[in-house]
């Protein structure tokens, strides 16, 4: 695969996981660009050991992982959420500010794993890219959904 | 909200801003090699450029003893340590963090190397320090033995400038490096421990 065809199939894919770690437009945006800067600098060494998209994917969570060195600490919006929504969401896009809101309130591996998930990623890739089993991956996203289920209920009764 | 496909469905549904097109992104991708590039040779540049100074003034300068010149080489050695330590020498020295590991490696990693780094940082601030002081107080050897006078007041001044400079700028310059490490390195522990099973 080309950078430019792995970029046009990723680019989204990565925007969307960036996000959900950081919960911030600008942020999500650096780090996909930072994630690409890296495929594109490793490309030439890439062993296919592994499915292209589990090693972009790879690269992309260690971006965030690492993300905590620009900023000391990742911004976390807690509920409730009327305090952290931003007042120039249209309605269309309010449903995504609140399940955005949402996954930032999870702790950061949690998000990369439901984000991954979302994007319907195998649970065995899952597994491959945080480096657990296969076994520990349904049982974090098991418990993630639920919490999830609980942070939006709570966000749709407030 | 009600089940986890309105989840997948409203996940979708946000899309990338402009500048993420293809074409914008390679440009970046391009610029971020190029600057990285800069970035390594404006710090070999400054080396290189301290290293001719004192290279030129060891030429230049006639000096009565070995002392002398020595202690000016000593002072130049720590100076383009200070300069050169974070920018090439740990760099050049530890191995990078590989970003294509999987997350719980890649937190061993960046654990390993954050520790290297804090004690990189502290080892070559003490060298730092110590190649300073013993630079200067060789240095001024020939000018302290023109005159026992001005020799017992040049060195207790630098013996108090040495002493001050070891116990009370050195340990604030560790803390102060190794305060952001040693965050980084607690953050690491704490996303290390969410992946445990």
């Amino acid at each position: 695969m080309t950078f430019e065809e792995i970029y046009r199939e990723y680019a989204a894919k990565i925007y969307r996981l960036c996000m959900a770690y950081v919960n911030d437009r600008d942020m999500a945006q650096d780090l996909t660009q930072d994630t690409f800067a890296t495929v594109w600098e490793k490309l030439a060494t890439f062993r296919n050991e592994s499915a292209i998209g589990t090693w972009v994917y790879r690269i992309a969570t260690n971006k965030c992982l690492r993300s905590l060195e620009q900023t000391t600490r990742i911004k976390r919006t807690e509920l409730p959420p009327q305090l952290s929504e931003p007042p120039e969401a249209a309605h269309g896009e309010e449903m995504i500010t609140r399940l955005y809101q949402c996954i930032a309130g999870l702790e950061e591996v949690e998000r990369i794993i439901i984000s991954l998930e979302l994007e319907e990623v195998p649970q065995a890739e899952i597994a491959t890219i945080v480096g657990i089993s296969e076994g520990n991956v349904r049982i974090k996203i098991h418990r993630i959904k639920n919490k999830l289920e609980k942070k939006l209920k709570e966000y749709e009764e407030f | 909200m009600k089940n986890f496909d309105e989840l997948k469905s409203a996940w979708k549904k946000e899309t990338p801003p402009a500048a993420l097109q293809y074409e914008e992104a390679k440009k970046r991708a391009d610029h971020y090699r190029s600057s990285h590039v800069r970035k390594r040779l404006l710090s070999i540049g400054m080396l290189s450029a301290v290293i001719v100074v004192f290279v030129l003034i060891l030429l230049n300068y006639e000096a009565k003893y070995i002392t002398t010149p020595l202690g000016l080489l000593l002072a130049g050695v720590a100076i383009v340590c200070a300069i050169g330590w974070e920018t090439v020498l740990i760099q050049f020295l530890m191995k990078p963090i590989d970003m294509q590991a999987d997350s719980k490696t890649f937190l061993t990693y960046w654990q390993t190397y954050q520790k290297r780094v804090e004690w990189a940082q502290k080892t070559g601030i003490s060298l730092y320090f110590i190649l300073l002081s013993l630079g200067l107080s060789l240095y001024l050897f020939e000018f302290a033995n023109r005159d026992w006078r001005y020799g017992v007041f040049f060195y207790l001044v630098t013996g108090a400038w040495i002493l001050f400079n070891w116990f009370y700028f050195r340990p604030r310059v560790i803390k102060k490096q190794n305060q952001k490490t040693r965050a980084l390195m607690e953050d690491a522990e704490r996303l290390a421990s969410q992946l445990e099973e």
